[in-house]
């Protein structure tokens, strides 16, 4: 059982709390920089109770600063009496809130002892400077619980006798920072005291946190549900953060060329330069971008120009997207396109995902372990399932980026919180607002790289949509959609809101087009043959293919249409809608094809998505007439 | 259901009157030494969706005498003669400090994950969910009060401090509570034992798990022989649970009666 001590710094300002693992390595550090007294306030196996009595004891420091009082041995006094009180009042706490009778009193949680520990092993620093250099170097960039930091500088065959103390050193001189993996703080009201919880790796509250009796520590514990599939973090798991300080120096140069023969529209070229602009920070201290691209307006490409920026800088790039199967694909087409970078995939079941990389390829959830590492983090489809509401992942993606990094959102329909922030608005003459084209913080792409407007919906209301299709009767508009559709040799995706309805679906389907029976099959996200399936639409074997919002977004099929039946189910939102009319007429070949809503009774979503749809295309007409004008 | 939904899949609100016809199959099934409304309401506290209910692996009714193994499961047939009480394993091992075993589900897909995400990932929050599967065995098994105290297999303190929980612990709490059996923290793991899908072999396993357990010093030895029922989470070959009979018989001047139940067998 690892224990915390916790020391005041009197002597050359600030004068500061610290909490050290190994008080000797502290002792001598300080004794070489500038020979400050220490004063030792205590000790405890709880990391998260250690820093929550440091961040009280910051707090009464700052008040006798500005006072200006002098810290005298009275003041350290004082500290050990406000420490011993906090362990109190934690103590008093955690028991109300752990409901769990595990039989233990309510004054035995969390230990607390003065003074220093007997038996502290008299070295303080067995690496050697070559050491301390290469773990350095390993953890730069990243934010790793103490378990996941052991396993990979096991994976780099690094061995060294006295971890703690190295990092300790680290931390000292300002290379490293560590925090609890989950921090706990006693919030004072008038009404009534509670604990405070919060997972210092993903941001979660006290409803995500479960209070528990450790083994590891031996004290009141808390571990945080939300992060768990990447291990646990706890009170007692000590959470590391090194941020990369300098740019990979040794391969600078070559890294950013690019080998890309394709070619941009002029709306693509336009927008694209746009971002370098951003990337190379023409336009003031902006952190955040937003790239707004129609769905089929090339997203992927218009990156390349501010990717290949970070890159002749010697800085290293992040592309995060919500989903493992996108990454599997846009690793090897982005290593192909600039050949001399090392790109790597990171997603959970990746070997590579621990290497040193210039551009790596992430599913959101493995950025929570980058810290400080990248100058250009690009999130994909910031409007997808992980991202959206989801302040956890925002955070992490936040904290992959360098201090003075740049931060580009791509999406064919960003959320409103994201178009608040980062898109202007502007007003006609009439009154109406619309989108501006492009602003310092975001560009919009209205039009297809094709040149081609998007097809817009139609919305058919039809009265008891539930009950016509239980009753196996005819639907007419939709009946004649699928029909003409499926007549001229196209493919069709029906879309339904919920798992249960595909087979019912398909079921009616098939009765009602009988000529197209074996073209069918249906498809969600829990069906064990979902990659054949979506492999043989792929390859036409299957005609039409009933779905959930699954095949919402990434799936290109070349003359396809679209009918979305129970288009008022709140699953599809807006933006769901948006990318689903986004999946027809996306080859140039092919540019137009069919829409169909149906509903059951009038929604505002649909409604809605037609609006944007409509919005985009006259906004892509008016930047076509500007351009034949000028 | 709780509130987290179903353990297995996260669906939240399945369709219930679904549901309600599941937990009523199951019910009648499982009540055998209880009653059925008993037995009703432990399938229906299950955090589990009709989906799920439905295809819990639930042992049949032919097992093994004394091991609990099921001998309609597919590929063990071979392992059991008509006619026999006792599968090969069990009669191969001979007389024994364990009476029995007794398992409630087969060890298949249904819960390996569920298993894992409980002791490595330490989502100790299915502690709930296993204590609740735990004592539906034991209303399905055993008669009430028919044990003096309940005893969870220990980790080596090595790995207890490793995963910061004793999975086993943490369920037998459960069990102690829904049940009114007292839990005793009577024995301690004094070989650090490889884990269980590093070892190959039964022979190695039944080697390695020898003297691996020690009655606790502080734990006294009750007067009368007491009736004892081990807990753990699964049974493979046995050896840990008869390691642990073991230990228990081993300073005793009076033999106590041993049972184990195992969630998964």
């Amino acid at each position: 059982m690892r224990e915390y001590l916790l020391y005041v710094k009197i002597g050359r300002e600030p004068i500061q709390a610290y909490v050290t693992p190994c008080f000797r390595v502290d002792q001598n550090f300080w004794q070489e920089q500038e020979g400050s007294q220490l004063y030792v306030i205590g000790r405890t196996p709880s990391l998260a109770m250690a820093f929550s009595l440091r961040e009280r004891l910051h707090q009464y420091l700052q008040e006798r600063q500005a006072r200006h009082d002098d810290v005298n041995e009275q003041a350290v006094a004082r500290m050990r009496q406000i420490a011993l009180t906090g362990v109190r009042e934690s103590n008093a706490l955690y028991g109300d809130t752990f409901s769990d009778d595990q039989g233990k009193s309510s004054s035995e949680w969390f230990e607390w002892r003065e003074g220093i520990a007997e038996q502290e092993d008299g070295s303080s620093l067995l690496s050697t400077r070559g050491e301390v250099e290469l773990v350095k170097e390993v953890l730069a960039g990243r934010a790793l619980l103490w378990e996941e930091m052991e396993r990979l500088l096991q994976t780099h065959g690094i061995a060294v006798p006295d971890l703690p103390q190295l990092l300790q050193r680290l931390v000292l001189s300002g290379d490293a920072q560590w925090l609890p993996g989950v921090r706990l703080q006693v919030r004072k009201s008038w009404l009534r005291h509670s604990l405070e919880l919060e997972c210092m790796r993903c941001g979660s509250g006290k409803e995500k946190i479960e209070l528990t009796t450790c083994h590891t520590c031996g004290q009141g514990c808390a571990y945080c549900t939300e992060c768990l599939g990447m291990g646990r973090s706890k009170c007692c798991t000590p959470f590391l953060c090194v941020p990369a300080k300098r740019a990979p120096s040794s391969h600078t140069g070559h890294t950013g060329r690019l080998a890309w023969s394709g070619r941009y529209s002029r709306d693509q070229e336009v927008a694209a330069d746009r971002a370098r602009q951003f990337v190379l920070n023409h336009w003031g201290r902006n952190v955040e971008f937003l790239i707004w691209a129609v769905c089929g307006a090339g997203k992927t490409e218009l990156l390349f120009p501010s990717v290949v920026a970070a890159l002749e800088q010697g800085e290293r790039v992040l592309i995060a997207t919500p989903r493992k199967d996108v990454v599997l694909e846009l690793a090897p087409r982005i290593q192909r396109v600039f050949p001399e970078a090392r790109v790597i995939a990171v997603h959970g079941s990746s070997k590579e995902k621990w290497e040193e990389c210039d551009i790596a390829i992430a599913t959101t959830h493995q950025v929570m372990r980058f810290y400080q590492r990248f100058f250009l983090v690009v999130l994909d489809e910031v409007d997808a399932f992980p991202y959206h509401q989801n302040p956890v992942l925002y955070r992490a993606v936040a904290r992959a980026v360098k201090t003075g990094g740049r931060l580009l959102y791509l999406s064919a329909t960003p959320p409103r919180y994201l178009q608040k922030r980062l898109v202007a608005k502007k007003k006609s003459l009439l009154g109406r607002s619309s989108y501006a084209l492009y602003s310092s913080s975001h560009v919009l792409l209205p039009g297809r790289y094709h040149g081609h407007a998007l097809p817009v919906p139609q919305i058919c209301t039809v009265s008891g949509l539930d009950k016509l299709l239980a009753a196996g009767r005819v639907i007419t508009p939709l009946h004649d959609m699928l029909k003409a559709s499926l007549d001229a040799g196209r493919q069709v995706f029906v879309f339904v809101p919920r798992i249960e309805e595909v087979p019912r679906m398909l079921g009616y389907l098939q009765v009602m087009l009988p000529d197209y029976r074996e073209g069918m099959a249906g498809v969600h996200a829990s069906d064990p043959a979902r990659e054949e399936k979506v492999m043989a639409f792929r390859e036409k074997a299957v005609k039409l293919m009933v779905t959930t919002t699954i095949l919402e977004r990434g799936v290109t099929i070349p003359g396809s249409d679209v009918a979305v039946v129970g288009a008022q189910a709140p699953v599809f939102d807006e933006a769901s809608l948006v990318q689903i009319a986004g999946r027809v007429g996306r080859s140039p070949d092919d540019p137009k094809g069919t829409v169909l809503f149906v509903q059951s009774y009038r929604a505002a979503a649909p409604q809605a998505a037609v609006r944007q749809i409509t919005q985009m295309n006259q906004l892509a007409k008016l930047l076509r007439d500007r351009r034949e004008m000028a | 259901m709780s509130q987290r939904g179903c353990v297995r899949c996260g669906i939240r609100a399945a369709a219930r009157n679904q549901r309600e016809a599941v937990v009523r199959s199951w019910a009648v099934r499982l009540s055998g030494r209880t009653s059925y409304a008993h037995m009703y309401r432990l399938v229906d506290q299950l955090p589990l969706c009709a989906g799920c209910l439905e295809e819990m692996p639930v042992i049949g009714e032919r097992i093994c005498e004394q091991c609990g193994r099921s001998w309609d499961h597919k590929g063990q047939q071979n392992l059991l003669e008509s006619g026999a009480l006792r599968c090969r394993d069990c009669r191969a091992i001979g007389g024994n400090a364990l009476v029995g075993n007794r398992g409630l589900l087969l060890y298949n897909e249904w819960g390996k994950d569920l298993l894992g995400l409980y002791k490595y990932r330490g989502d100790e929050r299915l502690a709930d969910f296993f204590g609740k599967l735990l004592t539906l065995a034991i209303y399905r098994y055993f008669r009430s009060g028919q044990f003096d105290y309940l005893v969870a297999v220990p980790l080596h303190a090595k790995r207890l401090s490793e995963r910061g929980f004793n999975q086993m612990e943490r369920v037998a709490g459960q069990l102690s509570r829904a049940i009114g059996v007292p839990v005793q923290d009577a024995l301690t793991r004094t070989k650090e034992t490889a884990k269980l899908s590093q070892q190959t072999g039964r022979e190695v396993r039944i080697h390695s798990m020898q003297d691996a357990f020690a009655w606790k010093g502080e734990a006294a030895h009750p007067k009368k022989p007491s009736r004892i029922l081990l807990l753990d989470d699964i049974y493979t070959t046995g050896s840990t649970l008869r390691a642990c009979a073991q230990a228990i018989h081993k300073d005793e001047t009076v033999k106590s009666y041993i049972w184990s139940l195992t969630i998964f067998r």
